[in-house]
């Protein structure tokens, strides 16, 4: 059963045709990934999931509802969160407030403690750091605190672009291990990566993009093994 | 750290001190003194709710004049007496229903709310198209709206007779009366930015798009900072009608705006307890700076009298605190009951850090 079906997509910026027709689905408790060059549309296409830009063509369905027109903090509610690229940490909120954000339209208060606490068990260097401001983290700790606000609104569907840029290897692992945690706890996870290799390895099914349509899509360790994959995004 | 009930007795102790304080001052201080000093708490309020638009919401509006006029006029046209009324009008007719009734004295903080509620339903007006906008373009939107109320008041002489002014308010706007608004101001700005809305706010300011994807309802939360934000530039401009007695286009113009903007920037964008300080202060020292624009006799050289010159002062202060305190006086940091207590009370209460990190603030 599939949690997020998208139907030939298409979003427009002014005069550019960013996306041309991406269909994709990512069916409850998978881990599926988009990959693709720069400027490939993989940024768009979460863009439009979460609300953030138009489509202008086709449907976005969640969980039985029709997304494709909604405002960001409606799909939120229904249990769509992101983590944008390039962290986007408020910087004059302390971390705890940051994390906070993420549970902003929910009022179980009860249980958005308990999630506060599983989000600084998943990245326990954020408890460090819990009344300092997000902008005094470090690259790392701050692409750690996007992915736990993410988190903080419980959501069905994580969605996450770019987690890894421009981070250390060693915190790139990190990153990684806290994801295949989530997804053990039962989270489905559509993310979009640039180090295809790591994200095909721990996805379930992965979807190249190029050029605004998807010339490719197949389990993860299909792409994975794909002579053309390979030469074109895995860099061998 | 003390507990809410502490920080509330210690913050209605405070209160006190400063009534009483004004007490003192009202009786001992002369009138000149005590006009500053009500001039001073009038921007108090002016600019601590500006500064929850532009510094705590991070939405730069330029258009605090104009409802601050909105507020001035309302207050004008309910508490002037209607003989008054009729001396003033001379060319046109006032307008019914103002023509025929007006307010006494111990209605006078409700009409000062009714001038606040004037300037957050412009603010609304204005708001709701121009805040889609952002950065410079929302401040040329809100600059052009600040100017059509002006323009407004200038030509639309049955409401405001026109350039000018109206005369004769009475003055109601006393020091205490002017020390309760400003606290008003400050509990409620306070408060709103330390509840989620605040954060939210905050949020927005930090981060648009984040804000956004994080579901927050961005145009709404900026709308709620305009329009209290209104209605405190109403309050204000309410006050001083009273305190100046009259009510002209020119006396809201542009430099309101600047002034404030000085202030706010001055006091670190942001800070509420930065915004009220500087503003205070501000009010004090261009008083105090009046000597400036006189003649001065330096041994062999004269220097006649040049108007302006404390702006020139203020303005030399923004370039070298531009330079070399880019925050502002307090930054984004707040004066809390936290920080006092771990300054000056007794310090066997564990887990108080100093100022910089302890704050709840932003």
């Amino acid at each position: 059963m599939s949690m997020l079906k998208v139907r030939d997509l298409n979003v427009h910026y002014g005069g550019i045709h960013a996306l041309k027709g991406v269909s994709l689905d990512v069916p409850e408790g998978a881990i599926v990934t988009l990959i693709g060059a720069n400027g490939a549309g993989k940024t768009t296409t979460l863009r439009a999931i979460t609300g953030l830009a138009k489509a202008t063509g086709g449907s976005i369905e969640f969980d039985g509802h029709d997304i494709t027109s909604a405002p960001p903090h409606e799909i939120v509610r229904l249990g769509v969160s992101m983590a944008a690229e390039g962290r986007r940490i408020f910087y004059n909120l302390t971390v705890m407030e940051n994390l906070m954000m993420g549970a902003y339209h929910r009022h179980d208060t009860a249980e958005v403690r308990k999630d506060l606490e599983w989000v600084t068990m998943l990245f326990p260097r954020l408890k460090e750091r819990f009344g300092q401001k997000g902008g005094t983290l470090s690259g790392g700790e701050q692409q750690m605190l996007a992915v736990g606000r993410a988190l903080m609104s419980r959501p069905k569907l994580l969605c996450l672009d770019e987690p890894s840029l421009g981070l250390a290897p060693m915190l790139v692992q990190e990153v990684f291990r806290v994801l295949s945690q989530i997804h053990d706890e039962g989270c489905t996870i559509l993310l979009v990566e640039q180090n295809a290799k790591a994200a095909l390895k721990i996805a379930d099914y992965g979807y190249v993009l190029r050029g605004g349509t998807i010339t490719m899509h197949g389990q993860g360790y299909e792409l994975l093994t794909d002579e053309s994959v390979r030469r074109a995004y895995l860099g061998e | 750290m003390p507990d809410k009930f502490r920080k509330t007795i210690l913050t209605v102790i405070f209160i006190g001190f400063l009534f009483v304080v004004a007490w003192l001052a009202d009786n001992y201080l002369d009138e000149y003194v005590m006009r500053v000093v009500r001039t001073g708490l009038i921007y108090v309020i002016a600019a601590v709710g500006y500064n929850l638009i532009n510094g705590i919401a991070g939405q730069f509006s330029l258009g605090p004049n104009g409802f601050m006029a909105l507020g001035g006029y309302m207050v004008a046209l309910l508490m002037l007496p209607v003989e008054q009324k009729e001396f003033v009008w001379f060319l046109q007719p006032l307008i019914w229903p103002f023509r025929v009734f007006s307010l006494t004295k111990p209605f006078f903080p409700l009409a000062v709310a009714l001038g606040g509620v004037a300037g957050a339903l412009g603010a609304l007006v204005v708001g709701v198209p121009s805040l889609r906008l952002r950065g410079d373009y929302l401040a040329i939107a809100t600059f052009g709206f600040s100017q059509i109320i002006i323009v407004l008041a200038n030509n639309l002489i049955p409401v405001t007779n026109g350039a000018l002014g109206i005369k004769g308010i009475p003055e109601y706007a006393n020091v205490y009366r002017c020390l309760a608004w400003a606290i008003v101001t400050v509990i409620i700005t306070s408060n709103l930015a330390n509840s989620s809305y605040g954060r939210a706010m905050k949020s927005v300011r930090d981060d648009e798009v984040a804000a956004e994807a994080m579901g927050i309802p961005i145009f709404r939360h900026k709308l709620l900072a305009f329009v209290v934000s209104g209605f405190f530039a109403g309050v204000a401009g309410g006050l001083m009608a009273s305190l100046i007695t009259t009510v002209s286009p020119s006396l809201f113009s542009f430099s309101m705006t600047f002034n404030l903007l000085i202030i706010i920037v001055l006091g670190g964008l942001g800070s509420t307890t930065g915004s009220a300080i500087t503003a205070f202060a501000f009010t004090l020292l261009s008083e105090a700076l009046r000597f400036v624009e006189s003649p001065i006799t330096i041994g062999p050289i004269d220097i006649p009298g040049i108007a302006g010159m404390r702006m020139l002062v203020f303005s030399l202060l923004l370039v070298l605190l531009m330079i070399f305190y880019r925050r502002g006086l307090f930054g984004k940091k707040e004066l809390s009951w936290d920080w006092v207590v771990s300054r000056f009370g007794n310090s066997n209460r564990q887990g108080v850090g100093t100022w910089p990190h302890k704050t709840e603030q932003s």
